[in-house]
């Protein structure tokens, strides 16, 4: 039950960081292709930004805890997504 | 057009006779009359043909619908700048209906920048180019 403190100093910030950002540019080509699916300028784009996203998201996870509740993987003793940061215990 | 937008003349036209405005549509003269026609007559109103109308009347009225729609010979000016990439007809447009653009695919932020801005668009960037 009980939740260690978080020590931030432990998490590659400026990797998580990275995944912020090619998240929101995921995002941003993903409402484009929404109205446009067939632009093969942004079809490439979103190809090259995913296989990037998916590379540092596993990564990340694998230094450190699951980056989502939803779809964890391995979580054999313990839920560890709970003792991952919550946003507001993350100084930037 | 946009020299006849301030000619009060042109305005005045405008009110007096709308109807002569719209373009003339044998479509629209038809529905309006049947339309009326029911309700004006006690002939029709009191007779079972006035109900055999009441279809009749409901087909016409896509067609009045599409007649209404401005085009390139009325005379409205174009979206600025449209482009045809998603297949929209903009001489279809309007009044006082809201419309977007469809963007186009241009240059793109870095992925730090575009979060930063809450766009990966320059495009969707205020002042918007176009």
């Amino acid at each position: 039950m009980k939740r260690e403190a978080i020590n931030m100093s432990n998490y590659n910030l400026s990797l998580l960081k990275q995944i912020m950002e090619l998240e929101f540019t995921a995002i941003e080509l993903n409402l484009f292709l929404d109205t446009h699916p067939d632009n093969a300028a942004a079809l490439n784009d979103i190809n090259k930004v995913n296989e990037k996203l998916i590379t540092l998201m596993a990564e990340y996870q694998k230094k450190h805890g699951p980056l989502f509740a939803f779809l964890a993987q391995n979580q054999q003793d313990r839920w560890k997504w709970i003792d991952e940061p919550w946003p507001w215990e993350i100084t930037y | 057009v946009q020299d006849q937008l301030p000619d009060q003349a042109g305005a005045a036209d405008c009110e007096e006779n709308p109807v002569e405005e719209i373009p003339a549509s044998p479509q629209v003269v038809d529905a309006a009359a049947e339309e009326i026609r029911p309700a004006t007559s006690p002939q029709t109103g009191a007779e079972a043909p006035g109900k055999s109308e009441i279809p009749t009347s409901a087909s016409t009225l896509p067609a009045v619908e599409e007649s209404r729609a401005p085009s390139k010979k009325d005379g409205h000016p174009p979206m600025p700048g449209y482009n045809d990439e998603c297949g929209f007809d903009y001489t279809q447009m309007q009044l006082a209906r809201a419309y977007i653009l469809c963007q186009r695919y241009g240059s793109t932020y870095s992925p730090r920048e575009a979060l930063e801005r809450g766009t990966l668009f320059p495009d969707l960037y205020s002042p918007y180019p176009y």
